[in-house]
């Protein structure tokens, strides 16, 4: 158990070590991130932005785009001079390349998270403080659950040529789930100022559960260098 | 064997139409006007039906799908695609009956009620399907995303319902239905799920002519004429 | 706009699509018939440089006639 637990964080501090010394993901999503808060600000206009649940809605926008390109950009380092094929020869489950890559993918979301939500909470004046734990514990079940079909799916669609929005496309319409359960969660939270229920987080967890089983499952197949 | 291949398609086809046009007949000639809601009730008759078979369609492909990352052969993908096309086509049927009924009922197109929510992203689920596959060049690479989404997909519709179910709803949960509305019900199942079926066989047949004949202008010795590269929307 | 017009709408809707599509397919099924007969003409032995007693003269690699 201990040694599997090893492999996992072999794989991912790899991609973390490789993010750290070229920077190149995270500064490109961060401002990307930041650019979409504005534009969807600017594009509201300053009565909606005032008016209470935009910011949720804008931040989703955000990680959700941000959190492509960093599944995109984690499976791409391994595209290059057949680093894939060295990965797979290595003496490790696939379901350890998969769960390294899903941490490495939620660790590059948080820290896009950390950037990008500051930055939201302020320009449409979003009180978090009503509820901060109950706003951590809801995006991170969404986080995890886009995380786990993303990195599936970076997998699959990455080995192709043209990739330009493919993923998106791929990945928006299956998280669709997570986006109306943790919207409708901050909506009660923070619209009717209603605690955080046991019955949504249950949903969400349960959703997270199937998301992670089953791209792990899939995630053996689909492996080709 | 060919020709009486063809007898029997002419049949189903003909048996499909006729009874389509029965149940429309028997749906506007027979069958009650529904008290509160008036004629615009009639649309439910083929409604649910279709909803019904759109559920089918998507588990076809799903289970097409499971087939080819079980066994990898091409047949099982041209299936998936098939039924994944019908799939959407009833589900644009569903929603924009849906909406009708909802602009007479409500007075708006669209309203985010769960059940509206619910068909909408099965059917971004089912587009983004046959949408992805002509971006993805290689046939064994287009085939064994399309299988992993496929699965995904149809694994995601029940997520998506529970979703939903956290949405304040407006929609009728149960209607009380006369007696011979139900029989009217019962009867339009019967070419709906024809022709749903129909239609998927019809469209499996084509996609194996299509991919037989890319296979052959595929290959580099034949100066073939290829038919339709990744295949659109029909 | 009366729940008349709405319901004929919806049933022109449904028919147009559903009856619509099945259209579509006959037609390109004829389509790829046609394209079918064209690349290999009656299955002429021609074509099929697999077959044996097939025009060597074609094949890529193919034994000269002796």
């Amino acid at each position: 158990m201990t040694r599997v637990l090893r492999e996992i964080m072999l794989v991912s501090a790899k991609d973390l070590r490789i993010e750290a010394r070229s920077r190149q993901t995270l500064g490109l999503v961060a401002v990307l991130g930041v650019l979409i808060v504005v534009v969807l600000g600017l594009g509201l206009g300053p009565q909606q932005v005032k008016s209470g649940m935009a910011a949720t809605a804008v931040l989703w926008v955000a990680y959700l785009f941000g959190g492509v390109l960093c599944f995109e950009k984690t499976m791409a380092v391994e595209r290059h001079d057949g680093a894939l094929a060295g990965l797979m020869l290595a003496p490790i489950d696939r379901g350890v390349i998969y769960a390294g890559k899903l941490i490495s993918n939620l660790a590059l979301m948080l820290a896009l998270a950390l950037i990008v939500t500051p930055v939201a909470v302020v320009m449409f004046g979003f009180d978090l403080s009503a509820a901060p734990l109950g706003f951590v514990a809801i995006m991170a079940g969404g986080f995890v659950g886009f995380a786990a079909i993303g990195t599936l799916f970076a997998a699959a669609v990455s080995s192709t040529q043209s990739q330009g929005g493919l993923l998106a496309v791929v990945v928006f319409p299956v998280s669709l789930p997570l986006v109306i359960v943790s919207t409708q969660m901050m909506m009660r939270l923070f619209g009717e100022g209603e605690p955080l229920g046991a019955v949504g987080l249950t949903v969400l967890i349960a959703f997270d559960a199937v998301y992670l089983v089953v791209s792990w499952l899939v995630f053996e197949l689909i492996l080709e260098p | 064997m060919n020709t009486v291949n063809k007898k029997v398609w002419t049949a189903y086809w003909l048996a499909t139409a006729a009874l389509f046009a029965a149940a429309v007949v028997m749906i506007f000639a027979w069958t009650p006007t529904e008290a509160t809601m008036g004629t615009v009730q009639k649309v439910f008759y083929l409604h649910l039906p279709v909803a019904i078979n759109t559920f089918l369609a998507c588990l076809i492909t799903f289970i097409a799908s499971i087939g080819y990352l079980w066994q990898r052969r091409q047949v099982w993908d041209d299936l998936a695609v098939s039924s994944a096309k019908v799939a959407v086509l009833l589900c644009s049927v569903v929603l924009l009956t849906g909406m009708i009924w909802g602009h007479s009922a409500w007075g708006q197109w669209w309203t985010w009620s769960p059940r509206l929510t619910f068909s909408l992203v099965l059917w971004l689920l089912y587009v983004a399907y046959l949408v992805i596959r002509p971006s993805i060049e290689s046939r064994q690479r287009r085939a064994l995303v399309s299988a992993v989404y496929g699965v995904v997909a149809f694994l995601d519709v029940p997520l998506v319902y529970l979703s939903v179910k956290l949405m304040p709803d407006i929609h009728p949960s149960s209607i009380g239905l006369a007696p011979e509305m139900k029989m009217t019900l019962l009867f339009c199942f019967l070419p709906v799920t024809m022709l749903a079926v129909g239609l998927i066989a019809a469209r499996y047949r084509l996609q194996r002519a299509e991919t037989l004949s890319m296979q052959q202008a595929d290959d580099p010795s034949s100066n073939m004429i290829a038919a339709n590269p990744a295949g659109g929307f029909t | 706009m009366s729940p008349t017009t709405h319901a004929i709408a919806a049933y022109a809707v449904t028919i147009l699509l559903l009856w619509g599509y099945a259209m579509t397919l006959w037609l390109s099924a004829r389509r790829q018939k046609t394209i079918n007969s064209q690349n290999n003409p009656g299955r002429s032995l021609e074509n099929n440089p697999g077959v044996s007693g097939g025009n060597p003269g074609i094949i890529r690699g193919g034994s000269e006639p002796s």
